[in-house]
């Protein structure tokens, strides 16, 4: 069981094609049926923004899960898939795992590390839960992508210090002011960055809106919506007076706000700070009235500088989002990897509790004199030495597994060491896909994006060599079925010992 | 018994030279400020038991330079301390712990080698002066077993009570008037790059210019009303205990110039709509005089005052 991911995103696609996959929220239940129908793919979650759109898929074979999810997505977007495939990335396993990661922490968005993908992660997350199509595999993925999500956000600064022209505003405010609440705004004109600084200042900050406007109908509506108070331009040197942040964007054409009328507000201020903040362009506010002595004056320039700035900053801390990626990522190939043991010590348990069983019952009928508490006895002590035999090996292989070192070697030993492939209680189950670690580089980090599975699966085959021609295993088979002389088998028994030391001196 | 005061003095300037380092540090961006806030507070809280013990053993802190300072720097750190607990002032520990360092430092090295040789090896020679003088708690009229150090005869033998709260009150605004001017510089640094619109890694650290300047001139006020306080109890025991034009001492006429211009700072803020960058700067400037008038005009060109 692999995860794998096909999607576009703002750099690999035009919207133009993005716009035809877009998944909107009443059609994501739809979408996930279809996606979920297709055979090789066990569990899918869609997420679908205005900057990308990716299925992230659980399969037991990548190619097929791959050409199905990619046709499915080439009759949405009604292409043909061939061309549709110049636009898609596919990531399998730790790749895939590591994207969903950057997604979530904000590392592949347009706007380095925005905030709203966070929240868009969970939805499609959500969303695929509640339509059924989220397994154990997603659950498991999508629950840590989360978590990395906030990690990155509280943890670096990657998504601190505003990036927009409207927040910088507002941040601006807060370094002179400190505590915004109660505070007036002037907002002169309707420029729309000018109204949504206004918006978060009286919504975050808690300030009272003034709106001065050409035409005070527009200024009542727009003082209306936020509880404030709409004023004539010709009031605009007592509404200097009153408010302590300006921001300006009206299309007047020349300077509306003069140095002198500023530096007559100053003198009735009484020195109290003003911050002006001139998004129009030409420029509303006189230039001159910034060196005056308590006044911060900016323009849209000023304002870009410190946007770029910010971008920068948070550019430096993505380096150390990266790390913290890499650790999760090894975190959720230890689990992925838990997971295919699961069925093979499940298997044994049963083999195990089959024999016990029948041994018991046999070795029973042939003590019919015993009470009731003395047959109690028996079990509990067939039991204990049952589960006591079993005990290591099974700590061992989860043990051997979760350090990253692929069940490569040591699931083919086990299923070929208590016969686990014969018919019986435990059935056959399907080879695992192959880890990131082949026998040599057990342990060793996998280069990103490097198909790592398929040198799994090499490595795997290669091995199998012998065993390949003279039984065709499904699944890649284990290679184990010639005699133990043969060259496949050679490493299978020998591996598991090598193994075994390996992971005492582990645990020591 | 001077030895555990000299070490005491040393341990606590070690202490306070940690936390400014990692102040530092941390405001340069490699590390969380956290530790060095708490160093801060296990720091001064020692300084404290010092103080406290050195007071139960009759040493009185006032009689020697070294002495002053000790408690200066007490009262510095302890308003820095509630500053920082009431206020958004966060890099404050920074900009606060240099001057107090540096007055530290620079009292140990300079004071004279203290006499009866109580100092351990390698403790820088004057240390020792921090404990001041032996004897028991003052009383009214009572005279200390010893002279202080730095001094032939100290002019505050024999003083009651009434000039040991002289003293304290002078040192408790001095404290104030340094942390206000540490605000200053902080409300500078920000200031300035609000206006040429450069943002350092500072800026971001830096609180909000209202907040800065708001404690900066609370401080102020709290310190003016001190050194009224201290000045109107100097001249209630002027008379009594002094011989001659006392008015003509330098110190006196010095802390007469440092109330007059904080008075005319308050006034320009209150009535002018003074505010900002040059009530900042005058901020600054009230604190060199007060420093030059305790380091210089005291210790030198007043018989009277030890500091």
């Amino acid at each position: 069981m692999g995860v794998i991911v096909l999607g576009m995103n703002h750099r690999t696609a035009p919207v133009a094609v993005r716009e035809r996959l877009a998944v909107a929220g009443e059609g994501l239940p739809a979408a996930l049926a279809e996606l979920a129908a297709c055979p090789a793919l066990d569990e899918v979650v869609l997420l679908s923004t205005c900057n990308r759109v990716e299925v992230y898929a659980a399969a037991s074979h990548h190619g097929q899960g791959r050409r199905q999810v990619r046709d499915v997505l080439a009759r949405w977007a009604g292409m043909d898939p061939d061309r549709l495939e110049t636009y898609l990335y596919v990531r399998e396993d730790a790749a895939a795992a590591r994207h969903l990661f950057r997604v979530a922490a904000g590392l592949d968005s347009m706007v380095l590390g925005e905030s709203q993908i966070l929240g868009q992660v969970r939805e499609a997350y959500h969303g695929a839960a509640a339509a059924g199509t989220c397994g154990k595999v997603l659950h498991g993925l999508f629950q840590q992508a989360l978590a990395v999500g906030k990690r990155a956000r509280t943890e670096t600064a990657i998504s601190q210090h505003a990036v927009s022209v409207s927040y910088v505003a507002v941040e601006l405010a807060r370094k002179v002011f400190g505590h915004l609440d109660g505070r007036r705004v002037l907002l002169v004109g309707a420029g729309e960055t000018a109204e949504l600084a206004a918006r978060s200042l009286a919504e975050e900050g808690g300030c009272r809106l003034v709106v001065a406007n050409r035409t005070l109908e527009r200024g009542r509506q727009l003082a209306a919506a936020y509880g404030g108070e709409a004023v004539s331009l010709g009031e605009l040197p007592a509404a200097l007076d009153r408010c302590d942040v300006v921001i300006s964007s009206t299309g007047a054409g020349r300077p509306l706000i003069t140095a002198a009328m500023v530096r007559d507000a100053m003198r009735r201020r009484r020195g109290r700070p003003l911050l002006l903040v001139d998004i129009a362009v030409p420029r509303d506010i006189e230039p001159a009235a910034g060196r005056l002595d308590g006044v911060f004056l900016y323009d849209i320039d000023d304002l870009q500088a410190v946007v770029e700035a910010n971008l920068r900053l948070r550019r430096e801390e993505a380096a150390r989002v990266e790390a913290m990626i890499d650790d999760e990522v090894r975190g959720f190939e230890g689990w992925l990897h838990s997971l295919d043991v699961v069925p093979l010590i499940r298997s044994l348990r049963a083999k195990a509790e089959a024999m016990r069983q029948e041994e018991l019952a046999r070795a029973l009928r042939k003590l019919p004199h015993l009470s009731e508490r003395d047959r109690q006895v028996i079990d509990g002590l067939t039991r204990l030495i049952v589960n006591k035999l079993l005990n290591d090996p099974m700590v061992r292989l989860k043990e051997a597994v979760a350090g990253g070192r692929g069940p490569v070697y040591l699931d083919e030993a086990f299923t070929e060491l208590f016969a686990l492939d014969e018919p019986g209680p435990a059935g056959r189950r399907p080879a695992p896909q192959a880890g990131p670690a082949g026998a040599e580089s057990a342990g060793a980090e996998p280069a990103a994006g490097g198909p790592e599975g398929t040198a799994g699966r090499q490595a795997r085959r290669g091995q199998a060599a012998a065993g390949d021609g003279a039984e065709p295993a499904p699944g890649g088979g284990t290679g184990t079925a010639g005699p133990a002389g043969s060259a496949s088998g050679d490493p299978v028994l020998a591996l598991p010992r090598r193994r075994f030391g390996e992971s005492g001196s582990a645990r020591a | 018994m001077q030895g555990w005061l000299a070490w005491g003095y040393v341990g606590i300037t070690l202490g306070y030279v940690a936390a400014a380092a990692w102040h530092a540090w941390a405001l340069a961006g490699f590390a969380r400020d956290g530790p060095a806030r708490w160093l801060v507070w296990v720091t001064w809280c020692a300084h404290t038991a010092l103080l406290g013990g050195a007071l139960a053993t009759g040493h009185i802190p006032f009689v020697s330079p070294q002495g002053s300072v000790f408690f200066l720097s007490w009262a510095w750190i302890l308003n820095g301390i509630l500053l920082e607990a009431l206020l958004p002032l966060r890099p404050l520990g920074a900009f606060m712990l240099p001057p107090v360092v540096v007055l530290l430092v620079l009292m140990a090295a300079g004071a004279p080698p203290a006499p009866g040789g109580a100092l351990a090896a390698g403790l820088p020679a004057g240390t020792a002066a921090g404990a001041g003088v032996l004897g028991p708690a003052p009383a009214p009229g009572q005279v200390p077993a010893a002279p202080a150090p730095g001094t032939a005869e100290s002019p505050l033998l024999g003083a009651g009570p009434w000039v040991w709260l002289h003293a304290t009150i002078a040192l408790l605004s001095y404290g104030a008037f340094g942390l206000a001017s540490a605000l200053a510089a902080m409300y500078l640094l920000q200031e300035r790059q609000l206006r040429v619109k450069a943002f350092s890694r500072l800026y971001r650290h830096l609180p909000a210019l209202e907040e800065m300047d708001r404690a900066c001139w609370w401080l102020v006020g709290s310190g003016f009303a001190l050194l009224t306080l201290a000045l109107a109890s100097g001249t209630l025991q002027a008379g009594r205990l002094w011989e001659g034009p006392w008015a003509r001492d330098g110190k006196v006429l010095a802390s007469a110039g440092v109330w007059l211009f904080y008075a005319a700072c308050l006034a320009l803020r209150a009535w002018a709509g003074w505010r900002g960058r040059r009530l900042a700067y005058l901020s600054l400037l009230g604190f060199a005089v007060i420093l030059v008038n305790y380091l210089v005009v005291g210790p030198h060109w007043s018989a009277r005052h030890v500091f």
